[in-house]
């Protein structure tokens, strides 16, 4: 029986590697870092594809890689991010970094990123998988291999200490 | 916030990032051959390290070499082995250069035999394989320095080879091929019993081959695993059970009513803390299966659903279980009676948030379900992040729990990022 002639890794790696960014960008905060990242990702996809193609999910596989390198990654660069935007203040750094609301967009919209860099790692994974990519808790739950009650936990633990991160960024605003 | 808005907001902020036009797929190529040429430079580093520490590791095998001195004991009276079982092991190795498995070569004799050298192993099935050669490793030493060891197998015990298998990026088909193997000594090849193999994180299934797939084989050691790093050579390895105890019926799982244990030594040190229990069993003979592994929960004083110790078996606690695990036909049990008890370690290292430990609760399955034996923990410990637990010790020495211990928290920090 012959397996894995029928997926192709040029297309695999078109159709996912900009949502692998994405993933990666929404834990990491640095597009240049996810990109980096996703790279080495494909780069292992690419060592694996003849096995990895014969997979239902393969892409559940990458995510997995994408999200432990991020993780890596994540742990040296978190420390100076979040000196870098305590030191600059985070509003003043989203508002420097990130073009202004669009009219009818919310200050969400800037200022999500920095927040959402000053959770924990493991709330930001949970956070990205679940309300970007929208994967279910038990999936999250599956891939990461931890049970869906803390997927759960995360999620409502990092929401509420986004809220208080956005809280504080409006109040910055408003202070001018 | 509420979610429709979150997902909106972290729609739009993501959204350059999810459009981003990805390199051409030949920069993945080039970064995937620059991680080779890396992997291949910290081998030649490793071995040379190796080669410069090491006195007694040939770094190549050589199958001209004169064997490793052996008693004249063995080499007079024991003769070559003619009748063996060959399978694969039950998991496979995921490595970078590709996967590794292993051989396992188990004698079905009544009595001692040795084996010493490399199996010829052949390949048969479609075109596609046709293509394929069969290194037998000697030369480029791939997969580690894996020395050629004469082993001396009592009934039922087991000698093992690798069998790497790479996987080049541009191949396309794999396909489940025949396996032929003659072990070391016989001029015929011996049937190999194929069953499922997990690979690595992979499913199990088939050892299966890619097109253009490079495949080496080692020589024969001691063991029934996949050795992935530098084997130190021994001048004569009795290979003991598992299967030295093959004919032997397998006593039942042990129940949870039927366990039981208490702590018997604690410490702390800078990397975190540790806890030893005995454990043991009332009544008649049982197993505990899985490897050896235990699966315990904390209980900590905040009350609610402890963590579950994170499995961490280093490579000392293992080679240290081997001696307490037994083959019952093709399972691996851990049997315990009303004489015998062995070591549970758990770890606990330092980081994150904590809670105070009060009692371990120590279950007989694969799982923390069921009834299991609750076990007072005095001295305040701290629970912080996750628990890890080590593969079950012999009791005896007595030191010997705690020195593991000590070095799989010191092992576990140097991990961690």
């Amino acid at each position: 029986m012959v397996r894995g002639a029928g997926r192709d890794f040029e297309e695999f790696y078109q159709a996912n590697y900009g949502v692998t960014v994405a993933l990666v960008m929404g834990v990491l905060g640095s597009q240049a870092e996810a990109e980096d990242v996703a790279q080495e990702t494909f780069a292992r996809a690419l060592a694996r594809w003849p096995r990895l193609s014969s997979y239902e999910l393969p892409e559940a596989w990458v995510r997995q890689v994408a999200l432990r390198l991020a993780t890596d990654a994540g742990r040296r660069l978190h420390r100076a991010i979040r000196t870098s935007l305590r030191l600059r203040g985070v509003l003043t750094a989203a508002g420097a970094s990130a073009p202004g609301p669009e009219p009818g967009e919310s200050l969400a919209f800037t200022a999500l990123g920095p927040a959402l860099m000053l959770l924990p790692l493991r709330e930001r994974e949970v956070i990205v998988l679940h309300y970007f990519l929208d994967l279910p808790v038990e999936q999250i739950a599956h891939e990461r291999r931890i049970p869906a009650g803390t997927v759960k936990a995360r999620l409502v633990s990092g929401r509420r200490r986004l809220e208080r991160e956005l809280g504080r960024t409006r109040e910055r605003i408003s202070d001018g | 916030m509420d979610e429709q808005e979150l997902r909106a907001a972290l729609a739009s902020w993501l959204r350059g990032a999810r459009e981003d036009q990805p390199p051409d797929v030949a920069v993945i190529g080039r970064r995937l051959r620059r991680r080779r040429v890396r992997g291949a430079l910290a081998c030649v580093a490793v071995l040379a390290a190796v080669a410069g520490t090491t006195a007694g590791i040939r770094l190549t095998a050589d199958r001209s070499a004169p064997p490793p001195s052996i008693s004249p004991a063995v080499t007079a009276s024991t003769p070559g082995c003619t009748s063996l079982r060959v399978s694969w092991s039950s998991h496979a190795v995921d490595t970078m250069p590709g996967m590794i498995y292993a051989l396992v070569f188990r004698n079905t004799s009544g009595r001692s035999c040795v084996l010493d050298g490399w199996p010829r192993v052949t390949v048969r099935g479609s075109a596609l394989v046709a293509r394929l050669r069969v290194l037998d490793g000697s030369g480029s030493g791939g997969f580690g320095p894996i020395e050629a060891t004469r082993v001396v197998l009592r009934p039922g015990g087991a000698a093992a080879a690798d069998v790497q298998i790479g996987y080049p990026p541009t191949a396309l088909g794999c396909v489940a091929p025949t396996w032929s193997v003659t072990p070391p000594g016989i001029g015929r090849a011996t049937s190999l019993h194929e069953g499922p193999v997990r690979h690595g994180p992979l499913p199990a299934g088939p050892v299966d081959v890619c097109a253009d797939a490079s495949i080496e084989v080692s020589p024969i050691y001691p063991g029934d695993q996949p050795l992935t790093g530098v084997y130190p050579p021994q001048a004569v390895h009795s290979s003991s059970p598992p299967g030295s105890e093959g004919a032997r019926p397998e006593p039942p799982a042990c129940a949870g009513t039927a366990l039981r244990a208490r702590v018997t030594d604690t410490g702390t040190d800078r990397q975190g803390s540790f806890v030893i229990l005995r454990v043991g069993v009332r009544g008649g003979d049982c197993t505990l299966r899985d490897g050896g592994l235990p699966v315990m929960r904390l209980n900590e004083a905040s009350g609610g659903t402890g963590p579950v110790g994170k499995a961490f078996p280093t490579s000392q606690s293992q080679k240290a279980t081997q001696s307490l695990l037994v083959m019952y036909g093709g399972k691996m049990g851990l049997p315990l009676s009303a004489q015998t008890a062995v070591a549970a370690v758990l770890l606990l290292p330092r980081g994150g948030a904590c809670g105070r430990l009060v009692s371990v609760t120590i279950y007989p399955g694969a799982i923390a379900l069921g009834s299991g034996l609750t076990v007072g923990v005095s001295g305040g410990l701290e629970v912080c992040g996750r628990p890890l637990v080590l593969s079950l010790l012999p009791v005896s020495p007595a030191s010997e729990a705690a020195n593991l211990a000590r070095a799989a928290l010191a092992d576990w920090a140097n991990k961690r990022p």
